[in-house]
């Protein structure tokens, strides 16, 4: 039962022996022979799950656990070290740091989109900071849930790390129980219940949401180059990317070159015939796929339109001259369908923008770095790509995350690590100068209201005053508070 | 004319989405605005903090007024350099590229006060969502009501009205609030509270920072100086009369330092409050009847080892000790947030351990000793939200240490710059240009091997 696989998790990480350094780092390392070894089977369960050709799946998964390991193992001696912090003149002489430290037990719930990188980097860095971790692997991805619940078991430690398959029944139980932080990816219904079951045990949550990605596409700007880079971005996994540029605003008057370049960009890289390129994914069910055709009802299809239920093929769309208020610009289409809306100004554009929720990405498309910079000061998203798409998220260095309906909270690369521990301020004094105190202590006056005033709002740092002159300064203004105080 | 919660928020919305909250000079100016404030109406917010919990006018300054002109300070001085854009390492792939995080305003964000310390729990997250660019509803604890009503008269006297609105009320008007959508809500209060404060947010999606309580432990060794340890124990635990979220609540100790601890602590009452702790101008009241009564109720059964005295009529109880407390007594089970003291005896550090680890994680853990290999140990061998080693409350006044709880002590954190980030979204940055197209030949389909292997 979930009491039991979570409480056992618990018993494992009360033992202690996820915490040592050279244990996460082990676990760490068998998690980076597991991805070599068994990369063949990973990236055939990809391909059964959502279409994806081996060098696609390879780049778009693969490569990004890999690189997450490696940054893991690298630098976790010193994530995990204690930071050291400015002392103000009342701490001066003792020590004072921040601590990072595993929270204890914590709850991974990937999606299906990217179904093996959305479970294994919050493993990773659940695992760098030396937490339990329970795994729970979208079941609509279910070669890639299948897999991992094998193979996790066969090279890392099975208490401390297990993997919990099933639907909603089984996620809705597992929710029940107690985690000391929950990692969810997906939509925002789901995210609001997970939140909801997280506040009954005081829980802490990450949640990697999604909305509708503006991409903005400026006059100014090299037209070919832009539509390369967006076609790349929306049309990659078949659209069904949390980041992917949702829809397009721009003026009435390029409109078409858009369309004619992502049609000349879409021939490139997929050929004459879409449905035949081993590069072109599917949608990953029925249902999705039923959903996103009847965002095409009553619109302009300037290109594509063409589906084949059987095998959940939508070839790539665009629509133009589409209305704000229809039903493919309500929700998030992940897919492969884009909406095109006239603009007749940036004004327009980032009034557009800011009359919905806060998405999780924005992309512009322009020449104008000042163009670009008043975009992103007058609007808000989780993160922002000037003149590409989808780049951020590859970037190890930047948190990942959304805002408002978008999400809450950020991983990736040492984010992932903070994410995952509790940050403990630690004061460590002696029992020594004992008379500065007597500043603080009852019976209270106004005389020593004035001399704790001078301590508390003055900052030192030890750099730039010698240690002698403050020490010197302590054994004054000890020696004086004695005499006043008596 | 009474406002409804709908339109209060709605109003401080529009002012938001209006743009005047965002320029520095306007977040500056609020904040000077604040300082004018608690400088011009020091001697108002002394005599309602003194109506709310019996406070003299010195305590009253170096408990909450200290804290507050020292947030402003720092706010005002630090805030050129918090709001900058971070740049961050590039990597190959971004050699060409503007990199950065820059933090924005959140919205419209909600804090909700505590009764304890009811000024400077208001103030200082206000002042990091001040700084942080954001529109902000103020909710003062309803149980400090001349406190509460002392800043809903002033605060729209200095800063603006619309951004930062005051609203008064108790769990009614509370739970109306919690139904408005805002963009961050910190809440300082209880865990039960918390629970449904989480609850409320999640259908918004709003994050929360929760500053809850729990029952602080303190450690005292055998090897320590216990005539220091037990007067700064003291200071801490009596202070606010034991209404301190991070105050020490009870002790374990060696069976055999137990009673040096009880005269320890007693002589040091003496020095702080006199031989009639009633007349002494340093000792504050319990806030109300209710949390008298509830305070009182722990008592049972306990063996008072001091003190015990009190007087409903005032809502005075004694700063009192218990000895040979049992783990299992009421007074172990909820936070005592009053002036009771249990000893509890540990036969070695092993089992204090233990006995902590048995428990919630708490807000704060404090270690008397003089052995840094025990300090050491037991800090890695346990959590809570914050430590402070041979002292108490101490680490809650470091600037730079971030102040919060972990697991039902609480969510998230504050004070100084940490207020700042709280208060901000953090968001992600990528300016690449349109040249260079030939690099990104390898991402694009079709795929093969080779790009792969490159």
């Amino acid at each position: 039962s979930m009491q039991e696989i979570v409480g056992r998790a618990r018993a494992a990480f009360n033992s202690g022996r996820s915490r040592p350094l050279e244990f996460r780092v082990q676990q760490l390392k068998a998690l980076e022979r597991m991805v070599q070894e068994k990369e063949k089977e990973i990236l055939a369960a990809i391909k059964a799950d959502l279409h994806k050709c081996g060098p696609n799946a390879y780049s778009h998964e693969i490569l990004g656990v890999l690189g997450e390991l490696a940054l893991a193992m690298d630098k976790l001696p010193s994530w995990a070290a204690p930071q050291p912090v400015k002392k103000n003149l009342l701490t001066m002489r003792d020590e004072a740091f921040i601590n990072f430290e595993p929270l204890g037990v914590v709850l991974v719930i990937g999606a299906w989109n990217y179904p093996f990188v959305l479970v294994m980097q919050p493993l990773i860095g659940a695992i760098a900071a030396g937490n339990a971790v329970v795994v729970k692997p979208s079941e609509v991805s279910e070669n890639t849930a299948q897999l991992v619940a094998d193979l996790l078991p066969q090279y890392i430690d099975r208490e401390l790390y297990p993997v919990v398959t099933g639907g909603v029944p089984e996620t809705t139980k597992l929710l029940e129980q107690r985690f000391d932080h929950i990692l969810y990816t997906g939509n925002s219904t789901v995210g609001k219940l997970v939140m909801a079951a997280a506040a009954k045990h005081l829980t802490p949550v990450t949640l990697e949401l999604g909305g509708k990605s503006p991409c903005y596409i400026d006059k100014d700007c090299d037209l070919a180059v832009a539509c390369r880079r967006i076609t790349w971005g929306k049309y990659m996994n078949c659209g069904q990317t949390c980041i992917a540029p949702d829809y397009i605003l721009c003026d009435p008057s390029i409109q078409s070159q858009v369309v004619d370049n992502i049609k000349a960009t879409l021939k490139e890289f997929y050929g004459e015939d879409v449905k035949s390129s081993p590069d072109y994914e599917r949608i990953i069910n029925k249902r999705h796929f039923k959903r996103i055709l009847g965002l095409l009802e009553g619109q302009k299809i300037a290109h594509g339109g063409e589906t084949d239920e059987a095998s959940c093929f939508i070839a790539p769309t665009i629509l133009t001259d589409v209305s704000p208020e229809s039903k493919v610009m309500e929700e998030e289409i992940f897919g492969p369908v884009l909406p095109i809306l006239t603009m007749k100004s940036v004004d327009e554009a980032i009034k557009f923008i800011n009359s919905r929720e806060k998405p999780l990405a924005l992309y512009v498309f322009s020449n104008n770095k000042k163009l670009i910079k008043r975009v992103i000061s007058e609007t808000s998203s989780g993160g922002f790509t000037g003149n590409d798409v989808i780049m951020h998220f590859f970037l190890s260095t930047l948190p990942f995350g959304g805002v408002g309906n978008s999400g809450m909270g950020s991983y990736h690369g040492k984010h992932s690590f903070e994410t995952f521990s509790h940050r403990r301020s630690c004061l460590i004094k002696d029992l020594k100068m004992e008379g500065t105190n007597k500043l603080r202590y009852p019976p209270a006056s106004q005389k020593k209201v004035d001399w704790a005033k001078f301590f508390l709002l003055k900052r030192f740092n030890k750099g730039h005053i010698g240690l002698a002159l403050l020490a010197l300064l302590g054994v004054v203004a000890a020696v004086v508070i004695k005499v006043s105080f008596g």
